[in-house]
């Protein structure tokens, strides 16, 4: 049992060293991970509540990155918007990609009609600029608002891509003659998706999956100008609404601005530096490349 | 007959890198082939897939793009004057050589022509950058008669690739290679993936070429069969080495080397029902080629010398070489 | 003529499709709330203490509902609903009442359109064409900083980028004026131009720059393979001059599936717009939005949303009818 977990350790290895620009995005991402779900716990008191430190400071050792004029930690509230915002991130992802993808392999394989009908209603979705359907599910609900639910409706706007993109994926490997090999020697249909065709798509929903994170904290920041996120709760799009609100950057709080703003941007930037890095590692072309060479090498020494 | 083309001890390989530019592998595809074409010849170059074929056509054409790259040797070719090395040419000669003295077809005529263009504009493309000035009403009239001597319909000219067929693509191709004269055509695998009949129209379009341009071909193919329909002489390439060559009638009436020996009698005859035998194990990795003669692991007459030493090229009969220390 | 059974028609289909199915989404979202505007409006008028008999609240309510488009049965309300779509009528503006809602956005639109045509179209060429030749030297040094660069902008939201240039170039380094579209009338002098573009400039470019990733990155990656393919390799092989290469082999038809990501990305980019101007106060549709939701302009609100959906689909089908005209593999059957 050990020997396979050392086996799995000794893989990730080999993917973390394989760039370094892997390795410097995983570190990066660990260290949001690590702030927003770790550190945030260790917080002394409720970073949301007002007037629990004083206001207007500027970053001290008392207080690593000020406070802000409603009395906020700005660090201890960072931590959790991280958390909150990773949260909702994620739902939206994964819920978004999960309908897309199934929809778009039932596009793929079932053909016809069916296969036109959710094309049709993907496009629309694709098409639809986000923004202003976005304000207004969120007007509509502005008051049950929670994280799980931002996500879900993030989720709502964005699944037409994945199901364009899998069924695309789908009517490509559907062709390749692995799947009639497949096919002719007995395997059921699923059987065969789940395991010729899992390595082909892997990359692209590891990838996705990443880039989808980024695109839904964009989303929510874009609601929070309005003033449509859930203002009541730390995320980074609200922190940086009531930023704005209090006019930090006027009043040169120059810290409760670029806290969140600056999270904002390292998350985007290192999880699009490691979602590229998985999808090139995944790749079966150039795992396969790797092998051979790693061979050929070996056999010449 | 003069020497048209002349290849001297040609090393030709692939440096693999890795992303971090350390040389990972040398894959030793060309190692060591000498040759000579004269005018108005049909050389054949055989062998198995990964035997360096491809390779040669390239380094023969002088197109020499990483990771490949020239270890020894020489091409030289006769302009006329003098003799150019091409691949010591700057861009200039190049110019004046390509397409003018020798042109290339290459591998996959299915998509060597450009989607988005009229292959009127192939054509023009072509001329265009051979010459000095450029006439689109000459070069329209000059194509037209080079596809009429060819046998083109002309339909073809305003067509775009994907309205072709597979066939008339790689006609185009022969076309294209041939529109600005020249004195050798380098052709790689032109009848693969193409079906008999269709084979043997490109063939034939081959040998009439030849005769109206008075042009040596050299034809690289596997198919053995094609060799043995138009080449004069045949070379058989083994792991990065030629181990024979000669007219093409003595080498499948009386092939030397081992190798050769098992490609021939692997080809079906009218009436012949005896059982074949194939050989055992893989072709060698070019990147550690096997001590010694390159075949000593595969071939059944293998003796001590062969894998110690490797033979070199002797001469069994006028114009008919072949490598083998059994052959003394 | 197999281009316009096989390609045309499907995607006038299913533009209208889209167009449908977009307008009643924006006709049954409201709807599925528990929110009646109506009772928000009549509180807000009744928050200042001001009393109103029974029969006036009564006849309120009803013009409310008439403005709304609340009255009758709900089959009554979506032809209502559709009918004053197409007619443009939308009710007026509940803030600026009586002006119609139309109106107001008609004002707007111009200032978005100018800003987006813009900021789209130089990204998108400036991105393809920097990006295809970068992806061609993908060895050199120049290439891999530039990829950087666009890597660097390329995942930063709109709303981010936008706010990053306010603070940066409004406020730290005060360039810019932090507000508006120009402080002239409008007119074609040469001074008002000018003062356009000062104005726009950021909008602008912070647009721009988020465009520019994308492109860069997206056909750095096509070109990747595409410098691969057998006829740029042949087009070499014939001795070609390395600028045709680059330009009529590789770039030209790198473009084709960018025009087609064009046409995708189209809904995002619109998004990025209108929340670019809500930033800088661009007096847009973004800006517009922005001030109906503040206030609760729900009339506003509707024409705005049904609007957008219908301006982005058809800029889509456009897109998607020139295609063919570029690429002869579609046109020619």
């Amino acid at each position: 049992m050990s020997s396979r977990i050392k086996h799995y350790i000794n893989r990730f290895e080999i993917f973390l060293r394989h760039r370094t620009s892997i390795t410097i995005s995983f570190t990066m991402v660990m260290a949001i991970l690590v702030l927003g779900f770790v550190v945030s716990n260790f917080a002394p008191f409720d970073p949301r509540r007002w007037n629990v430190v004083p206001r207007d400071q500027p970053p001290s050792q008392k207080y690593l990155l000020g406070t802000t004029t409603l009395g906020q930690d700005v660090f201890w509230l960072l931590t959790y918007s991280i958390r909150n915002s990773i949260i909702l991130g994620v739902v939206g992802s994964v819920v978004g990609l999960a309908i897309g993808g199934l929809l778009g392999l039932i596009a793929g394989y079932k053909g016809g009609l069916t296969e036109k009908i959710i094309l049709v209603f993907a496009d629309t979705f694709i098409v639809i600029p986000g923004l202003p359907i976005l304000i207004l599910l969120s007007t509509m609900v502005k008051k049950q608002l929670n994280m799980v639910l931002l996500g879900l409706i993030i989720a709502s706007l964005t699944w037409g891509m994945p199901v364009r993109n899998v069924r695309s994926m789908v009517l490509s490997l559907r062709e390749r003659e692995f799947t009639y090999t497949s096919l002719f020697s007995g395997f059921k249909i699923f059987n065969v998706i789940l395991s010729e065709y899992t390595p082909h798509i892997l990359p692209w929903v590891a990838a996705s999956f990443i880039s989808r994170i980024n695109m839904a904290i964009g989303m929510e920041v874009t609601l929070a100008v309005f003033g449509l996120s859930s203002l009541g709760e730390a995320t980074l799009g609200t922190m940086i609404y009531w930023a704005l609100q209090y006019q930090s950057v006027l009043r040169g709080l120059w810290w409760w601005i670029f806290a969140p703003v600056g999270t904002v941007v390292f998350i985007v930037l290192s999880f699009y530096m490691l979602s590229g890095g998985v999808a090139e590692y995944l790749n079966p072309r150039t795992r396969l490349y790797r092998i051979v060479t790693k061979e050929e090498v070996e056999e010449s020494e | 007959m003069n020497n048209i083309l002349e290849v001297e001890n040609l090393k030709a390989y692939y440096l693999l890198k890795t992303v971090s530019g350390v040389i990972a592998a040398k894959v030793h595809a060309v190692d060591g082939v000498s040759l000579t074409i004269k005018s108005g010849e049909i050389v054949g170059i055989a062998g198995e897939s990964g035997c360096g074929k491809s390779t040669l056509a390239k380094a023969m054409y002088g197109w020499i793009a990483p990771p490949l790259q020239i270890f020894e040797g020489s091409v030289f070719y006769d302009v006329g004057d003098k003799k150019i090395n091409i691949l010591k040419a700057d861009e200039e000669g190049l110019r004046r050589i390509w397409w003018n003295i020798v042109s290339y077809i290459p591998q996959g005529s299915m998509d060597v022509l450009n989607p988005t263009m009229r292959i009127k504009d192939h054509f023009f493309n072509v001329i265009k950058f051979h010459s000095e000035n450029f006439d689109k009403e000459e070069a329209e009239k000059t194509v037209l008669k080079h596809l009429d001597e060819l046998g083109l319909p002309r339909e073809v000219l305003t067509s775009f690739p994907h309205q072709l067929s597979g066939g008339m693509k790689q006609r185009v191709v022969i076309a294209l290679a041939t529109i600005l004269g020249c004195n050798v055509i380098i052709a790689d695998e032109p009848t693969t993936a193409l079906d008999v009949m269709v084979q043997r129209g490109i063939l034939q379009l081959l040998t009439d070429i030849q005769k109206k341009l008075n042009c040596s071909i050299i034809l690289i193919t596997h198919d053995m069969g094609v060799h043995a329909q138009i080449t004069d002489r045949i070379a058989i390439m083994y792991a990065g080495k030629i181990v024979e060559m000669g007219p093409t009638d003595r080498i499948f009436e009386d092939p030397q080397q081992p190798y050769t020996k098992f490609l021939i009698s692997s080809l079906p005859r009218i009436g012949d029902k005896s059982k074949k035998t194939s050989i055992g194990g893989r072709p060698p990795s070019l990147i550690k080629p096997p001590k010694g003669c390159r075949f000593h692991p595969r071939c059944p007459l293998a003796t001590e010398i062969c894998r110690e030493v490797e033979p070199p090229l002797v001469k069994v009969n006028h114009e008919h070489y072949a490598s083998c220390h059994l052959l003394r | 003529m197999g281009v316009i059974t096989e390609y045309i028609i499907p995607r006038i289909i299913t533009y209208l499709a889209v167009i449908f199915i977009g307008i009643t989404i924006c006709f049954v979202l409201p709807r599925l709330t528990p929110l009646d505007p109506v009772l928000l409006a009549i509180n807000r008028f009744t928050e200042y203490g001001q009393y109103y008999d029974p029969e006036s609240l009564e006849k309120m309510v009803e013009t409310m509902k008439e403005l709304y488009g609340l009255k009758g049965s709900i089959l009554e309300q979506y032809v209502n609903f559709l009918r004053r779509a197409f007619t443009g009528d939308f009710g007026p503006s509940l803030v600026n009442f009586p002006i119609p809602a139309t109106y107001l956005l008609s004002k707007a639109l111009p200032w978005t359109i100018g800003l987006l045509s813009l900021s789209t179209v130089v990204s998108w060429v400036v991105g393809n064409f920097i990006g295809g030749v970068a992806g061609y030297f993908s060895e050199k040094r120049w290439a891999k900083t530039l990829s950087v660069f666009a890597t660097s902008v390329y995942p930063v939201p709109y709303y981010i980028m936008a706010l990053l240039l306010m603070i940066l170039l409004t406020y730290m380094i005060p360039i810019f004026p932090t507000y508006g579209a120009t402080s002239l009338q409008p007119s074609l002098s040469l001074a008002f131009i000018s003062d356009y573009f000062y104005h726009a400039a950021l909008p602008t470019v912070s647009l721009i720059l988020v465009g520019y990733g994308w492109w860069f990155l997206s056909i750095r990656n096509i070109v990747l393979h595409t410098r691969q393919e057998g006829y740029v390799h042949y087009a070499q092989i014939m001795g070609l001059p390395k600028r045709t290469v680059l330009l009529r082999y590789v770039i030209r038809n790198s473009l084709l599936p960018q025009v087609t990501g064009l046409s995708i990305a189209l809904g995002g980019i619109f998004s990025g717009a209108l929340i670019t101007e809500a930033v800088f106060s661009y007096p847009g549709v973004g800006y517009l939005l922005l001030s109906s939701v503040t206030n609760g302009d729900f009339n506003l609100m509707m024409a705005i949303v049904t609007y957008s959906i219908l301006a982005v689909a058809t800029s889509t089908l456009i897109l998607d009818l020139v295609y063919p005209l570029i690429d002869p593999r579609i046109r020619y059957k």
